[in-house]
């Protein structure tokens, strides 16, 4: 993979729907920024093409789409969101063509008692072979919120690579322990955990959606 | 230093008790051992003056420099200087070392940590526990071998500087040569801090020969048995725990 110039990676606030088109071989690497907005994406990622989404996210509902249109097309969706109202995340992904790949990893926090839920389904159709789709989801909850995962695999293909997980709970008692008998205190320690859950690069993240951290502070 | 004054304690929500009674003081700067067969409550023990949420304390109460600190929590008791390190320390994925270090120096000491100062401090005791440089950009704990984890406590006492230092069975999964290093570091840290006291928990004398302890107290169903010194220790690599006799009371130390 060519090596990404900051700035010259994309960043999308989303303000309604958006359609988005990666052109054979091109590497695009997207941020996607969105607070109390719901709205609908669709991505197209042509032969060759690599498609990186960094999807930060705080009260909104989304349903993205994405195809896999050529082969060896790929896909990498990292999704990660605060909750504080009713919200839902919908990613359908269609391996259309043979040799491409999806790597999903969804992570949430469901602050008060409202309900979260992420549906996650690829789909690969027969005869697109040696396919590779893997997810990963996590919903922490701090309340007792309704939160719902549905990792769903819907392969009609036998020579296919995947796999899926999903969990729902919260931060382990152990690791705030830990943290906390080193001195931090339990907000500092929750803080800690939330950025660690939540963000990839607290660089990256300061230069294109300073709120999303703010927010993670006021939690 | 440390006063733990009659104290019952069990597991929360549960009838379970593991210690019965229990009483110990730590003077300033003194060292003391405790030695038990599994299962005697040692951990549990150490858990309990951090202030683990696990377990209840029903009665007694622990002092820590002349202040109650029986129902506090356990992150007010570490910024008053008790540090446990633990048998085997929690890993915490997209946390790097460096990261939390700092902000525990930070929350501590309650003033703003010197970049520069920090990472001057944390390479040279690092170098003194022979730790990669790398280890300090990795995630806490995540991947490390054994004896990583355990140098790794070593490293993050060296950093906070704590006035009672508790250490969890740290001999357990270290090969001799690190065994060495971890308690040549434990011994030039009590040595530069005269006062700083040290409660080990341990089930081999071999520690011992190392760092040399004031007291060694034998623990038995979860209350002090006997109190001596290292002989005591000794005697109990030769011949076991069933060889303690239990004689007055005022063999016990409290």
């Amino acid at each position: 993979m060519n090596k990404i110039v900051l700035d010259k990676e994309e960043v999308i606030v989303v303000d309604g729907d958006l359609d988005f088109v990666v052109l054979p071989h091109e590497i695009k690497e997207v941020y996607l920024c969105s607070q109390n907005k719901n709205a609908s994406v669709r991505y197209q990622v042509e032969e060759g093409g690599q498609l990186i989404i960094h999807h930060y996210s705080i009260n909104s509902s989304f349903s993205v789409s994405i195809h896999l249109s050529g082969e060896n097309a790929s896909v990498r969706y990292f999704f990660s969101t605060i909750n504080e109202e009713d919200h839902d995340f919908s990613l359908s992904i269609f391996h259309n063509a043979s040799r491409t790949k999806s790597e999903v990893i969804c992570h949430g926090v469901n602050v008060k008692d409202r309900s979260l839920l992420f549906s996650i389904h690829p789909h690969v159709s027969k005869d697109m072979e040696l396919c590779i789709c893997n997810q990963e989801n996590s919903i922490m909850n701090l309340e007792d919120g309704l939160s719902i995962i549905r990792p769903n695999l819907l392969i009609d293909c036998y020579n296919v690579c995947s796999s899926h997980s999903a969990y729902i709970g919260s931060f382990r008692k152990d690791s705030l322990f830990y943290l906390m008998s080193r001195g931090l205190s339990l907000e500092a320690s929750y803080e800690i955990l939330m950025k660690s859950f939540l963000v990839e690069d607290v660089e990256k993240l300061e230069k294109v959606f300073y709120a999303f951290l703010e927010k993670i502070k006021d939690l | 230093m440390l006063e733990i004054k009659n104290i019952d304690v069990g597991i929360k929500d549960s009838k379970k008790e593991i210690l019965k009674d229990f009483s110990l003081s730590i003077g300033e700067g003194e060292v003391h051992a405790i030695m038990g067969p599994n299962g005697t409550g040692k951990s549990t023990l150490a858990k309990v003056i951090m202030g683990h949420y696990k377990y209840e304390v029903t009665s007694g109460s622990i002092v820590f420099c002349s202040q109650d600190i029986t129902y506090i929590s356990v992150d007010e008791r570490a910024r008053m200087g008790i540090f446990l390190g633990m048998q085997d320390p929690t890993e915490i994925e997209g946390v790097t070392n460096s990261e939390f270090l700092r902000t525990a120096l930070k929350e501590v000491t309650g003033e703003k940590v010197n970049l520069y100062t920090f990472i001057k401090e944390v390479e040279r005791d690092m170098k003194d526990l022979k730790l990669d440089d790398a280890m300090l950009h990795r995630f806490l704990n995540k991947g490390f071998s054994g004896g990583e984890k355990k140098k790794n406590e070593i490293l993050q006492l060296k950093v906070l500087k704590p006035k009672l230092i508790i250490l969890d069975e740290i001999d357990s999964g270290l090969d001799v040569d690190s065994l060495k290093i971890v308690s040549e570091n434990i011994n030039s840290y009590l040595k530069e801090n005269p006062n700083t006291s040290l409660l080990m928990i341990t089930h081999y004398e071999r520690l011992l020969d190392y760092i040399h302890p004031d007291y060694v107290h034998i623990m038995q169903n979860g209350h002090l048995v006997k109190t001596g010194d290292i002989l005591l220790a000794r005697s109990v690599e030769k011949d076991g725990y069933h060889s303690i006799n239990v004689i007055d009371k005022e063999d016990i130390y409290e």
